[in-house]
């Protein structure tokens, strides 16, 4: 569970750090980035963003969008950016292991 | 950052403009979005709100809500559980109360830390301390407690009333450092001899007599008979160190040389800042050296100096034993009202298995469910513990009322404080869990399918939850036993008491207390003795004056017969000195009651004299010293032949140099208190003590009792007593005029009141017992309709029925009563001290307290069985 939060979590951060979005903004945003890898339900992102805004990670602000339509915008806050970077090296760190470890597959092996 | 917030949440209000946040937002996103691209979006927020913590808020709430429900649709059951727990805790309550304005008290002066006592000094010794210790801020000394004669003669009562105090010096009260809420501390000129006479009194004192009137100041009052002026009154909380006293006045100074080598003074000091105890205690050895080299009337004395401790100002004598039982007392009868309330919960329990077990069923948690019982119980306890700390604020006043003289001066002040509180808020605290956790054990514990199908349609419903209830039943039925039986003892013991012969006929007999003046009767002589203290000489006048008033009482028409004793008069107490016989030296240091009477005082009280004779008023200085002991004390030293012509001598240092007194005469025991049992007596002619004595036992002396039998009422014949006193000396005050019956009933007032306690505990016991038989009782009949159903069907009748469900009572209290034996058995030795002519175990009581609580008890049985007989078996074989 944890590691299922924190991982959305960082994605959420790494995604603000292009910009402020709003909630449908930063779903689609994670699912292009990934090549629609990354379909994430709704159910889940949206605590995410309550979570980080309660740590006071990312802040929100009522704000008009391109299509002229009322929308409540996420932003990184200071505190959201340290974050982000020092999850950022760890997240680098582990998954180059992981890769190391993963390497390709030896011959023969199913 | 995120707690803040988070409690936030716990506002309504800032909860309900989050919420329409969160909808307003979720609506904004689902209008960008495609349809259902954004799935199940009541899930988004109910995982937000989860993230926000407010699921938790939101159950407690509804658990608060569920048990405030459900305490208001049993009104009779939560009637029950409020008025156990409000008797619980509100009996708790008092007694720490009580306990609180006894043992908790702050010490009455500001930094107790820097204040030392220090024992024994001469007035040189605290001259020199004064003049060259330096560790010392202030420095003071005192006397002894000492007794003196108030009246305020220009007042509309001009009655002397026995007052306690002591005399200091001004620097004994610099180092308390406690101001008088009006006027000032003596200074030390006014110590000096030859000054006018200055006087403070204690806020009790000014509220006795001039009742708080501020005029007081500068009035010219009569203190031991000499003009003295008032110059202030203490605080109510004050009191010199170990000493409750109503007076302070100056300890005056003479040029006598005597008076600066007796060792009879305390001391009080202040220590600098900074400075150590063991400082100050390395200081006094210089004094010590001083004694040593100018060869003091002590020799190889030291003199004991140390910190103030809280015995010091709070001495709880005797009272500490009793506290103790009262204490315990309460405790049963608050785990009797537990265990009745979580009886309750748990028979509430059985009949709301079923809710439960669906809500099991449908996912309810163990633990939310758990909760749910701990929120009732805490609810329950919230409730009857502020009812119980009403029920305690009234016990209080009531208490306070009831209160005898004599108890130690907290007492009459105690209140609900801060600290009281805590302690009843730590109660409820403790009921919550008590009846809440094994109602909750037992139903989080339940499998929901067990408890469906048992619920359902079952003769034996609920059997492990009757089980525990039973057991409570017998628990409380063991504990209320064991109360009963205490206050039984003890109101047998009180019974006993009242009604034990006092030795003499208290009808028809009227007491006169005289305080004779100090200043007239007492002069400090040139010597000091080998106690360290002053010896003072009596005047001999004062032989004189007693018996001049004595003869004028006897002529007082309807007066047959006067007389007085001095120190302590019948039923007010007794000073044990040690006596020799037959010149031998002690084998045993054995005392004797010191009995100094005036001539014809056995006549007077109608006690029987077995032998010899009693005194006249030929016994005096300078005839022969005589004696009358009585009869226990004849058996204690001449238990083999007469003691009739034998020899006694009182052999203390408080009355140097007695003569070998001659036993003339023997008599029957006279009670000096109530519940005495064969005290050895020695009487003695108050006109044959020699004039000189140690100054606290001159200071007893000049107390007197007279006493006059006549059958008119004290009111009637109190101003034919008064000319008659003031027909000897027109400045003699009178303390108090009373008849020896009153003084008889106030001997026993403190025990009534501790018993009284004991007593209304005990019944509060014993009745939430039998609420808790009834509790259990109506259970089994409601939960047994089915099998009662079933057995009348088949034709058991209706004495059958009844006998069914009251065997199963009479079972439960058995076993409780038979615990409650053994238990009263282990704990009744602890009120042994208390008890008068009946032994802790006594029989009889132990009997009468089982039938009467089992007769209770089994009525209490004997209504849910009636009912059960007049089930209609069609009605219950229907019954679910």
């Amino acid at each position: 569970m944890d590691l299922l939060h924190g991982a959305l979590d960082m994605l959420v951060l790494r995604t603000l750090a292009g910009g402020p979005l709003h909630g449908y903004g930063i779903a689609k945003a994670i699912r292009t980035t990934s090549d629609d890898t990354l379909n994430i339900e709704f159910g889940s992102l949206y605590p995410s963003l309550k979570r980080l805004e309660l740590r006071g990670w990312i802040s929100s602000k009522w704000d008009t969008s391109d299509q002229n339509r009322q929308a409540k915008y996420y932003r990184l806050t200071a505190t959201g950016r340290k974050q982000l970077s020092q999850q950022h090296s760890e997240w680098t760190e582990f998954a180059a292991a992981v890769a190391r470890v993963m390497g390709p597959l030896p011959r023969g092996a199913k | 950052v995120t707690i803040w917030r988070r409690l936030k949440y716990l506002i309504p209000s800032y909860r309900r403009r989050e919420e329409r946040e969160m909808q307003h937002e979720l609506e904004s996103l689902r209008a960008m979005a495609e349809h259902n691209e954004l799935g199940n979006l009541t899930l988004a927020a109910e995982n937000a709100r989860a993230v926000w913590g407010w699921n938790s808020i939101d159950s407690l709430g509804q658990d608060l809500r569920y048990a405030f429900r459900t305490l208001l649709r049993h009104p009779r059951v939560t009637g029950v559980a409020l008025l156990s727990l409000a008797f619980g805790i509100g009996v708790n309550t008092l007694v720490f109360t009580v306990v609180n304005a006894m043992m908790f008290r702050p010490m009455p002066y500001p930094e107790p830390e820097r204040l030392v006592k220090i024992g024994s000094l001469s007035r040189a010794n605290c001259t020199y301390i004064r003049e060259n210790i330096d560790v010392f801020e202030h420095f003071g000394c005192y006397t002894d407690a000492t007794s003196g004669s108030f009246a305020d003669l220009d007042s509309a009562d001009p009655t002397s009333e026995r007052v306690f105090g002591l005399r200091l010096t001004a620097g004994a009260a610099q180092a308390l450092n406690v101001q008088p809420i009006l006027g000032r501390w003596f200074n030390a000129a006014e110590e000096r001899e030859g000054a006018d006479r200055v006087l403070l009194m204690s806020f009790s004192l000014w509220h006795r007599r001039f009742f708080d009137s501020p005029d007081v100041l500068g009035r010219v009052i009569r203190f031991d008979g000499e003009p003295t002026t008032i110059i202030g009154v203490m605080p109510e909380e004050f009191e010199f160190v170990a000493l409750n006293g109503d007076f302070w006045v100056p300890i005056r100074s003479s040029a006598s040389d005597a008076q600066t080598t007796a060792s009879n003074l305390g001391a009080i000091a202040r220590l600098k800042s900074g400075a150590t105890v063991a400082a100050a205690q390395a200081a006094m050895s210089a004094v010590d050296a001083l004694d040593a080299k100018g060869g003091s009337a002590v020799q190889g004395r030291r003199i004991e100096l140390r910190s103030i401790e809280k015995a010091d100002v709070n001495p709880l004598a005797d009272s500490g034993q009793s506290l103790l039982v009262l204490q315990g007392a309460v405790t049963f009868v608050l785990l009797i009202a537990c265990a009745n309330v979580a009886g309750l919960l748990l028979a509430q329990g059985t009949t709301q298995q079923k809710e439960m077990a669906v809500r099991t069923a449908l996912g309810s948690g163990r633990w939310r469910i758990f909760r749910q019982l701990l929120v009732h119980g805490a609810l329950l306890s919230g409730f009857g513990g502020t009812l119980g700390v009403v029920l305690g604020f009234w016990g209080v006043r009531v208490l306070t009322n009831a209160l005898p003289a004599g108890l130690p001066r907290p007492v009459y002040s105690m209140h609900l404080d801060a600290r009281v509180l805590a302690l009843a808020i730590a109660l409820c605290a403790i009921c919550a869990l008590l009846v809440g956790i094994a109602p909750a054990l037992k139903s989080s514990h339940a499998d929901p399918l067990d408890a469906m199908r048992d619920a359902g349609r079952s003769a034996t419903a609920g059997v492990s939850r009757q089980k525990l209830r039973s057991g409570f039943v017998a628990g409380q039925i063991a504990l209320a036993f064991i109360l009963l039986v205490s206050a039984g003892l003890m109101i047998n013991s009180l019974y006993r008491l009242a009604r034990a012969p006092l030795g003499f006929d208290p009808e028809d007999l009227v007491t006169i207390q005289i305080e004779l003046p100090d200043a007239k009767f007492r002069q400090p002589s040139k010597i000091v003795l080998a106690s360290g203290a002053l010896e003072m000489n009596i005047h001999p006048q004062i032989y004189r004056t007693t018996e001049d008033i004595r003869e004028r009482l006897t002529t007082i028409p309807g007066v047959t017969a006067a007389s007085g004793i001095a120190i302590f008069a019948p039923l007010s107490g007794s000073l044990n000195l040690p006596v020799r016989v037959d010149s031998a030296m002690p084998n045993a240091p054995d005392r004797a009651q010191f009995l100094p009477v005036l001539p014809d005082y056995f006549k007077t009280l109608q006690v029987r004299v077995i032998a010899g004779r009693e005194f006249n008023s030929g016994d005096r200085l300078g005839t022969m010293p005589v004696a009358v002991i009585n009869q226990a004390m004849a058996q204690r030293f001449w238990p083999s032949g007469s003691a009739m012509g034998k020899q006694v001598q009182v052999d203390t240092l408080l009355l140097p140099n007695q003569p070998v007194r001659e036993i003339v005469g023997i008599v029957d025991e006279i009670m000096q208190y109530a519940g005495q049992e064969a005290r050895p007596q020695l009487y003695l002619p108050y006109a044959q003590l020699s004039p000189q004595h140690d100054e606290r036992l001159s200071n007893e002396l000049r107390h007197l009792t007279f006493v006059a039998r006549t059958s008119q009422p004290v009111a009637q014949i109190t101003p034919a007593i008064r000319s008659a006193v003031a027909a000897v000396d027109a400045g003699q005050a009178i303390s108090s005029i009373e008849t020896m019956r009153d003084t008889a009933y106030h001997s026993l007032q403190r025990r009534r009141v501790y018993f009284g306690m004991l007593g209304s505990f005990a019944v509060i016991a014993v009745f939430l017992a039998v609420i808790g038989v009834y509790g259990v009782m109506a259970q089994v009949v409601s939960q047994r309709t089915n099998e009662i159903g079933i057995r009348m069907a088949l034709g058991a009748d209706h004495r059958q029925v009844r006998g069914l469900i009251v065997r199963r009572g009479a079972w439960l209290i058995g076993i409780g009563l038979v615990a409650g034996v053994f238990g009263a058995l282990a704990i009744t030795r602890v009120i042994r001290s208390a008890l008068f002519g009946v032994a802790p175990t006594d029989p009889y009581t132990f009997l009468a307290a089982a039938a009467i609580l089992g007769s209770i008890a089994l009525l209490a049985c004997y209504v849910p069985a009636r009912r059960a007989s007049r089930v209609d078996p069609m009605l219950a074989l229907r019954h679910d």
